[in-house]
């Protein structure tokens, strides 16, 4: 195999220009000549010239000194049997590479008032920060969005580095022809009660006003041509409602306390990955605690331990919680599990139900009327 | 006249060619060997004349074998008919 690399080395004689001059009409190419003491320079060479050369200064009587690698080679030859040193830069390289695959921030501009609902819609998506470049396909994630939001021009999706950048331009688009990726009905997401249908392209199916169940055809994918004859087309719209949000929490009221009764029971055991040894045996108390001590026998890197268990036997005691706490901290847990559901929504109204079922159960369910774009593209 | 006269001189291959860039980097191009190496003072054979390049660190970053390239910094360069 051909070596490559450069060489440095020292050759001593007299008259070096001669040698100088017949390594050059042996087509060696000497390279950062440096007159060293009287009598002697240093120069560079491939390892493969440096050969040549030693050869045509030997036989003129010339002293050429050992070969010493410069640049990669130096490198090359200083640490090739580092295997550390080689592994961890492999692993260095692989991280890195599996770095760059990631897309590490989400960036959506011009989205405006949109911006909340995009990167809610994202989220849903599963388009955020940690995830594989190859598992977003930007193409469909352009479609996908510009489906979601008629009002949206639109969509620019790309990659730059790590970072996904969406590009968002307002406007209202025009209708597309099924040709255009299919034709299909815009239908409601989910019930509620439309306030306003705004038509894009197709026809529309509902009114405002109208009470609309999940799954309803909004507006159809279809238009009257000059002919009258219908065409299929990619309906596109916007649909308003007014949906309610439930949250729903249940909570005890009845608190359950155990009270030791004085009867106790020590278990100690011996236990290891292939043998255990128990002395003393359970009690069969109905209810009780246990208090459990695991002490390591010899070392932590040692799977043997010593386990001593106390049983205490205990009565259970139920008694009833202050309706008012358990009130507030059903409250407080429904209300945040709504709030998490709303993300970024209209809010209308909001309020609170509380209501007791079988005189130990406090059901908290906090409601929210919003305002929201419940139209949805399904393909025909 | 023959058409080869037409040519420059250094493509009739006669002439070098010298070019110096800045006072850092002598470049000999169709030169005919080398004659002394001195940190100080380089002398060239070429088809004009000895070529003198003096200065101060000199060095020979090239040495092929049409090209020779001198760095360092560069005080005089001079073409004698002496050893031409």
């Amino acid at each position: 195999m051909k070596k490559r690399g450069t060489v440095r080395f020292q050759v001593s004689g007299l008259s070096m220009e001669r040698l100088m001059n017949e390594a050059c009409r042996h087509e060696i190419r000497l390279k950062n000549v440096k007159r060293g003491k009287y009598r002697e320079i240093t120069a560079c060479l491939t390892p493969e010239e440096y050969g040549s050369f030693c050869g045509i200064a030997q036989e003129k009587g010339f002293h050429v000194g050992k070969a010493e690698p410069v640049g990669a080679l130096r490198i090359w030859e200083r640490d090739k049997k580092r295997w550390g040193l080689w592994a961890g830069l492999c692993i260095a390289a692989a991280l890195l590479i599996f770095a760059l695959s990631m897309i590490w921030e989400v960036r959506i501009e011009n989205a405006g008032p949109y911006l909340g609902e995009i990167k809610a819609y994202l989220q849903e998506l599963g388009v955020r920060p940690g995830v594989r470049r190859d598992q977003i396909p930007l193409s469909q994630l352009q479609d996908n969005l510009e489906w979601r939001f008629p009002r949206i021009k639109w969509i620019r999706a790309e990659y730059a580095g790590t970072t996904l950048k969406i590009r968002v331009e307002e406007g209202t688009p025009p209708p597309l022809i099924a040709d255009q990726g299919g034709a299909g009905d815009v239908i409601a997401g989910e019930d509620g009660l439309l306030l306003r249908l705004n038509t894009f392209a197709g026809t529309p199916a509902a009114k405002a006003g109208q009470w609309v169940r999940a799954g309803q055809v909004l507006i159809r994918g279809e238009e009257r041509g000059q002919n009258g004859e219908l065409v299929p087309v990619k309906a596109r719209g916007e649909a308003i409602a007014r949906v309610w949000i439930s949250r729903r929490v249940q909570m005890d009221v009845r608190e359950y306390k155990t009270v030791p009764t004085g009867e106790n029971a020590i278990v100690r055991e011996i236990s290891a990955p292939f043998f255990h040894w128990m002395r003393g045996e359970k009690p069969d108390y109905q209810t009780f605690d246990l208090e459990r001590t695991v002490t390591p026998v010899i070392g932590v890197w040692f799977p043997v331990t010593l386990i001593r268990d106390i049983f205490m036997e205990a009565d259970t005691l139920v008694t009833q919680r202050d309706l008012d706490a358990v009130r507030r901290e059903a409250g407080e847990s429904a209300w945040l599990q709504l709030k998490q559901a709303l993300i970024a929504d209209e809010i209308v109204d909001k309020w609170m139900n509380f209501s007791i079922i079988e005189e130990d159960t406090m059901v908290a369910t906090a409601t929210a009327e919003v305002r929201r774009d419940i139209a949805r593209y399904r393909k025909e | 006249m023959d058409i080869r006269d037409l040519a420059p001189p250094e493509v009739r291959g006669s002439a070098p060619r010298l070019t110096l860039t800045g006072r850092e980097e002598v470049l000999i191009e169709g030169h005919r060997g080398l004659i002394s190496y001195e940190t100080e003072n380089i002398r060239v054979r070429s088809g004009m004349g000895l070529i003198s390049v003096s200065g101060k660190h000199l060095t020979i970053a090239y040495f092929g074998t049409q090209d020779l390239l001198i760095l360092g910094r560069v005080q005089d360069v001079s073409i004698s008919e002496e050893g031409g």
